[in-house]
């Protein structure tokens, strides 16, 4: 990947996407909870936010849907449910192969747009249902508004259309009544926008298809002396014919900042000219208006024809024609605006609201119903009055007056009613001089008697187009109750593995070199006789020791990664399964901060998805069955995880129907696993332990969850390759428990050496069980094999030397070293020439041509600049 | 420097930046009847814009550029209108 800023919106994209599959799922369970809503919008819109950086549009599309519809839930418009969040999981699913794509290939895949398309159509088929346009696509809310349902089709600012120049303005009319969509952009730049380099008259003229731009002032011009030059006080409209993504496109940086909604065909009629009149106008009126209720679009457009080729240019009724004729030229005419237009041609007015359930251009007619269901009001309304008590009961105090007026004066901002704030202002003031609160109460009365407390829809945001000092006074106190956008950036830093992995090896070479010292100090004291100069060695050697791990130790820090990394994908997960197979589960994570090393964590997802599936698929019941045998219907299944000295315990606990032995030891006489007689011999224990063997099953036929026989043996073999491992209890009817334990870290692996054949070589500490000498007497053959007893068990003996094809050295001491191992279950002695110390190796696999060669774990250094290599028993026996 | 200014005469040419809005603003907080010439001027920041709109120069010069011309210019011609009228907010102030 060449974009690095792409490198870094990856993985940040696939973090966000986990925080809102988890919070929506939090959400399923408990739609109120504010936090995750309010979780879940911010990581949505933060992706939506990054994504409009590179070529990915459709993705900020349905992430864009998916945000209204999230917006929605939050303003407590919509009210969550299952299929909701089936909707919107699926959607960040989406979201989320399209991250795969985009890592791989840098690109969307071509299909992309129409998934994108039919996904955030699902989406918004959800949102505000009645208030619909007949445009199709609501209008996106502005930020620091509420995301009103009401303003679907554009309202046009008067001034755009009259700056449209007339054939601009037709043939805009033309393309919206062919069925194309023409969109208006309002654009309401952030008022500190200059300072980050946005240039909103640039970026407005940035948007394709544009027809018409209107300019204006959000605040009227104060005096010169007071203007700041660098605040943003203008906002834009603009007509474009270009299709929503490729405004969307142009405006991708300041999508926050924008709204686009559809305008309708009607909304674009301007008809200027001369008055006049006649007989023949109202004879067309009646033959026109007889012609549309029978739907004879051709006589009617005949008739048009006529009547346009006999008036005058520059009349009025005339120029109707002209709108009309477009009108009907459309495959489809559009029955009311013809109407409306052959009433305009008939009358000499066009009133372009005709009866219509959705009268676009009147939108303040939906106001009331916004603003009665509008919480805020009842809340407003309580703030001021317990404001009006407190100062009724305190009387005068600058303090208190002070407080009261910023609450006041925050709760009527926080309603846009400007005028209202003024006179609390100015009763403020009168206060102050009177020294008598007696203004303010009767200011404050007077906003409470008066009209009820409206949200007044002019101004876009405005919080922002407010004076500095009070914007920041709203900022401090959350008015609304709702908590504050903004996250306090994590003291968190990311950084590429490899970098990590580097200062790891640079470590374990300070660990290497290190241990060359005690060397340097014996030659200090046999070469050079010089018992001071190895004192002097070996205290330096300690204090670096010293330095040496606390180091190792902190890059291990770095490494750990918290199970929640794994586990915070199985709410998801069992859920989902949950559904499909029509079980009921209680999903309980425990122990979510344990922490292990990276490697760890992340070769643990596997297994761990095989055991959870495995519980979900045989070992949880469906809820009648769970009914029938007396336990609740709602499963348990609780995934915990623990450290346990040098290891991370992780267990997986169902209280399912457990396994059953006799079942197991049928299943895997059956699948050729073991044979009759071999099963008959297994204690129960063991028969459990079968289903680790490749190739076994239970299941009658292969499902997608699982029954392919590969499973629990994948369990197994990645566990174990990690140095770890893995038990399963059951008791039948109870439940089955899953423990894996594994090694904290890989990083740092602990052998002893040994000597064999005159080469010494490393042996994993966790396989030694101990070290015995064994006198030569006691070294029984049984058959071929030699075998000695210890602690009245018979152990077989292999050489070392002979398992790694070395020529054999007889060597005349009475006893062998033999090194008990734990390897694969069974316990086996090694018969090595001689011990050697232990120690804290950092295991280096076999690369290249040596990576084909079995029997070895990998190679260290020792102190002497010798390569060591450390053998892998399991392999080599 | 785009801005070059002549007594009461401003001229704005070539692309004007944001960096010119101050000095735009102070010149024309003089006191006395301005004219700001933007016949050469091929591009203008929404800061100049705006200040431009706030001080209502006395005369105006139309950008030779017709497109920029019938970009800027409506939304100058109604604040200055405006500003005649002495009616508070500008006629567009409305709009949106």
């Amino acid at each position: 990947m060449t974009n690095p800023l792409l490198a870094r919106f990856i993985p940040e994209a696939r973090e966000l996407l986990q925080v809102s599959a988890s919070g929506l799922l939090k959400l399923e369970r408990n739609p109120t909870d504010e936090t995750a809503i309010n979780e879940v919008f911010r990581a949505v819109h933060t992706i939506k936010g990054s994504s409009g950086l590179f070529d990915a549009l459709a993705l900020t599309r349905l992430v864009h849907a998916a945000e209204d519809l999230l917006g929605e839930v939050r303003s407590d418009a919509l009210q969550i449910d299952s299929a909701l969040v089936d909707m919107l999981l699926d959607s960040l699913d989406q979201v989320g192969q399209w991250i795969d794509e985009l890592e791989r290939r840098a690109v969307l895949p071509t299909d992309a747009d129409a998934v994108a398309h039919r996904m955030s159509t699902l989406l918004r088929q959800r949102l505000g249902t009645p208030d619909d346009a007949p445009g199709g696509e609501p209008a996106d809310a502005l930020p620091g508004t509420d995301p009103a349902p009401g303003d679907a089709a554009a309202t046009l600012p008067p001034a755009l259309l009259a700056r449209l120049p007339a054939p601009a303005c037709l043939d805009a009319f033309r393309r919206a009544c062919g069925g194309e969509t023409v969109h208006l952009v309002l654009y309401a730049p952030e008022p500190g926008c200059f300072f980050n380099g946005t240039d909103p008259l640039q970026a407005i003229q940035q948007v394709p298809g544009a027809l018409a731009l209107d300019i204006a002032a959000d605040q009227p011009w104060g005096p010169l002396e007071d203007l700041d030059p660098y605040q943003c006080n203008l906002h834009f409209a603009l007509l474009s014919t270009a299709p929503r993504p490729e405004i969307e496109q142009a405006m991708r940086y300041e999508l926050d900042r924008v709204t686009i909604a559809p305008v309708r065909a009607r909304d674009l009629v301007r008809i200027e000219g001369a008055a006049s009149d006649g007989p023949i106008w109202d004879d067309f009126r009646a033959a026109a208006s007889a012609f549309l209720d029978a739907g004879h679009h051709d006589d009617l457009r005949k008739a048009v024809a006529a009547l346009r080729s006999v008036a005058g240019p520059t009349l009025w009724r005339r120029q109707a024609l002209d709108w009309l004729e477009v009108a009907l030229s459309a495959g489809e005419p559009d029955r009311d605006l013809v109407a409306a237009l052959v009433a305009a041609a008939g009358t000499g007015r066009f009133d372009p609201a005709p009866a219509d359930p959705c009268p676009a251009g009147e939108a303040p007619a939906q106001q009331p119903a916004s603003q009665a269901a509008d919480p805020r009001e009842d809340l407003a309304r309580t703030v001021l009055t317990s404001q009006q008590r407190a100062l009724e009961r305190t009387g005068y105090d600058a303090e208190r007056l002070a407080s009261v007026g910023t609450v006041v004066g925050n709760v009527l901002l926080s309603l846009g009613r400007d005028a209202e704030r003024g006179a609390i202002r100015a009763a403020l003031d009168e206060a102050r001089e009177t020294r008598s609160v007696a203004p303010v109460l009767s200011a404050l009365s007077a906003v409470l008697d008066g009209a009820p407390l409206q949200r007044v829809e002019a101004a876009p945001a405005p919080a922002e187009a407010l004076p500095q000092g009070f914007a920041e006074d709203a900022a401090s106190v959350p008015v609304a109750g709702k908590e504050p956008e903004g996250r306090l950036a994590a003291k968190s830093l990311k950084v590429d593995q490899a970098k990590i992995d580097l200062l790891m090896n640079l470590i374990g070479e300070l660990v290497v070199s290190k241990n060359a010292l005690p060397f340097l100090a014996k030659r200090a004291e046999e070469t050079y006789a010089s018992r001071e100069m190895s004192r002097e060695i070996k205290e330096q050697y300690a204090v670096i020791d010293r330095l040496a791990q606390e180091m190792q130790g902190a890059i291990m820090q770095v490494r750990m990664l918290p199970v929640a990394e794994i586990f915070d994908r199985f709410p998801r997960l069992v859920r989902d399964l949950a559904r499909k197979l029509g079980k009921r589960i209680d999903l309980v994570l425990e122990g979510e901060d344990t922490a292990a090393d990276k490697t760890i964590i992340e070769a643990l997802g596997d297994p761990l998805l095989h055991i959870v599936r495995n519980s979900l698929d045989h070992g949880i019941e469906a809820p009648e069955e769970r009914r029938a045998a007396g336990k609740p219907a709602t499963a348990r299944l609780l995934l915990k995880a623990r450290q346990e000295a040098d290891s991370v315990v992780i267990e997986v606990q169902d209280n399912g129907r457990g396994i059953d032995p006799a079942r197991i030891r049928a299943a895997a006489v059956a699948k050729g696993v073991v044979g009759q007689e071999e099963a008959d011999r297994l204690s129960d224990q063991e028969a459990i332990n079968l289903i680790y063997r490749p190739g076994f099953s239970t299941a009658l036929e292969v499902s997608d969850l699982s029954g392919r026989g590969v499973g629990m043996d994948v369990v197994l073999t990645t566990v174990e390759k990690l140095g770890g491992q893995v038990s399963v209890s059951s008791r039948l009817g109870e439940g089955t428990t899953t423990r894996l334990a594994l090694p904290l870290s890989m990083a740092v692996t602990r052998i002893m050496i040994v000597e064999t054949a005159g080469s010494l070589y490393g042996v994993p500490m966790d396989m030694i069980v101990e070290t015995v000498r064994v006198p030569r007497e006691r070294i029984r053959m049984i058959k071929k094999a030699e075998t000695f007893v210890l602690r009245e068990t018979i152990i077989p003996l292999l050489r070392l030397s002979r398992l790694l094809h070395l020529p054999e050295q007889p060597r005349g001491e009475a006893d062998a070293a033999v090194l008990v191992c734990h390897v694969n279950g069974r316990r086996v002695g090694l018969i090595i020439d001689n011990f050697r110390e232990g120690m804290d190796v950092i295991l280096k696999p076999l690369e290249g041509v040596l990576a084909g060669i079995g029997g070895y774990a990998g190679t260290t250094l020792l102190g002497d600049g010798r390569v060591l290599l450390v053998l892998d028993l399991r392999e080599l026996l | 420097m785009a801005i070059r200014i002549a007594r009461k005469t401003i001229h704005l040419e070539g692309h004007c930046t944001v960096e010119e809005a101050l000095p735009l603003l102070e010149a024309l907080r003089r006191p006395g009847a301005h004219k700001v010439v933007l016949t050469k001027c091929q591009g203008l920041h929404t800061a100049i814009l705006q200040v431009l709109a706030a001080a209502r120069p006395a005369t105006l010069a139309p950008p030779a550029d017709p497109a920029l011309a019938g970009l800027v210019m409506p939304f100058l011609e109604a604040s200055r209108q405006a500003a005649l009228q002495r009616s508070a907010p500008p006629a567009s102030g409305a709009a949106a």
